[in-house]
């Protein structure tokens, strides 16, 4: 008649069995046996152009994972909080680490800033040449008509908005775009290669937009959309589980059929 | 005659491009000459630390461009008789 409840008071036990009782009473009073440390190697890319003469290089750290929250992102707080103040990262990490620690204490866990994007410091990367090209697409409802602007609002049937259902989420994280060889090779070459902004560009699908010919000709060069072979990275890496893959799909197709009509036009 | 290479000729079109933005707003050419004059030291063969001060400063030249950036300022200690 063991009660392994530890809530029980003391003087609810004190009509155990004496046996019991002696049990309980150690449970109550000693802690729970102290986990062993469960040490995790990181190496992290590090560099530091303000002191002259730097090089970049792989700074190992380590960490007791029994201390530490389960995302990257609390370890990476974590080292910079206790070991090492001088690692630099962007706050705003925390949509996209979503990562948890694999658990396997063997395996050493590698740090790399976004791949093939100029560093500032660090894990920080340059990101200026992402956000010139968001700008370029004009993230924006368009109206042909403006003059009922902030009046009322736009409407919208249900259908309609949800075709917009796997687009909003987008954080701008800007991993779909980094982690695409074909965005590697074209990126910044190229100004009119827009990044996977397909999924950013909302109002090409949103039905209240109105200028959704002038954005689908925007897009005839053979640079901006056409550099996509469907290589599916940025669906695999996306940290939300969107699919930038199936968007520009979509939108090849949409200028597909834009392409039939001016033809038929002519 | 040794000429100059070709990154040393783009810092020096940066230069011009800085001494020429910053024309008609007070404050700014003392700061870009000491940057400038400061950096002059870095090794030739240092290419990596190079870019990333041209990329750095092309940035800092867009923003000094922009039409909303006045003037600069800049406090500086001076010595108190106590």
């Amino acid at each position: 008649k063991m009660f392994a409840c530890i809530s029980f008071t003391r003087s609810a036990v004190a009509f155990r069995n004496c046996r019991t009782l002696v049990l309980v009473r150690y449970a109550q009073t000693a802690a729970a046996p102290a986990p062993e440390p469960k040490i995790k190697k990181f190496q992290i890319y590090r560099w530091d152009p303000d002191t002259p003469g730097d090089k970049p290089r792989m700074q190992t750290y380590e960490i007791d994972l029994n201390t530490c929250g389960p995302m990257v992102l609390d370890a990476l707080i974590k080292i910079k909080n206790e070991m090492d103040p001088t690692l630099t990262f962007r706050r705003s990490c925390r949509e996209a680490c979503l990562n948890k620690i694999d658990t396997n204490t063997s395996k050493v866990m590698k740090i790399y800033p976004l791949p093939h994007m100029y560093v500032v410091k660090d894990l920080v990367p340059d990101m200026s040449n992402f956000y010139a090209q968001y700008k370029s697409i004009e993230p924006y409802l368009k109206k042909k008509d403006e003059s009922k602007q902030g009046k009322e609002q736009y409407l919208q049937s249900i259908e309609d908005r949800q075709k917009l259902d796997g687009l909003y989420e987008c954080i701008l994280c800007a991993c779909c775009s980094t982690s695409c060889p074909s965005y590697w090779w074209n990126g910044d070459n190229h100004l009119s290669l827009l990044i996977n902004f397909t999924i950013i560009n909302l109002p090409m699908i949103d039905s209240r937009d109105d200028f959704t010919e002038e954005r689908l000709s925007k897009l005839q060069d053979p640079f901006s959309l056409y550099r996509c072979h469907t290589i599916m990275n940025c669906t695999k890496t996306c940290p939300k589980g969107l699919n930038p893959g199936k968007a520009i799909a979509e939108i090849k197709k949409m200028m597909a059929t834009y392409k039939e009509k001016r033809s038929s036009a002519i | 005659m040794v000429r100059h290479s070709k990154l040393q000729k783009q810092v020096l079109t940066l230069y011009r491009q800085f001494l020429l933005a910053a024309q008609d707003k007070p404050g700014f050419i003392p700061r870009i000459r000491d940057e400038f004059r400061a950096n002059a030291a870095i090794k030739k063969t240092d290419v990596m630390h190079i870019e990333y001060l041209y990329r750095r400063a092309q940035r800092q030249l867009e923003l000094l461009k922009d039409v909303n950036t006045k003037q600069l300022g800049s406090f500086s200690k001076t010595k108190e008789d106590n």
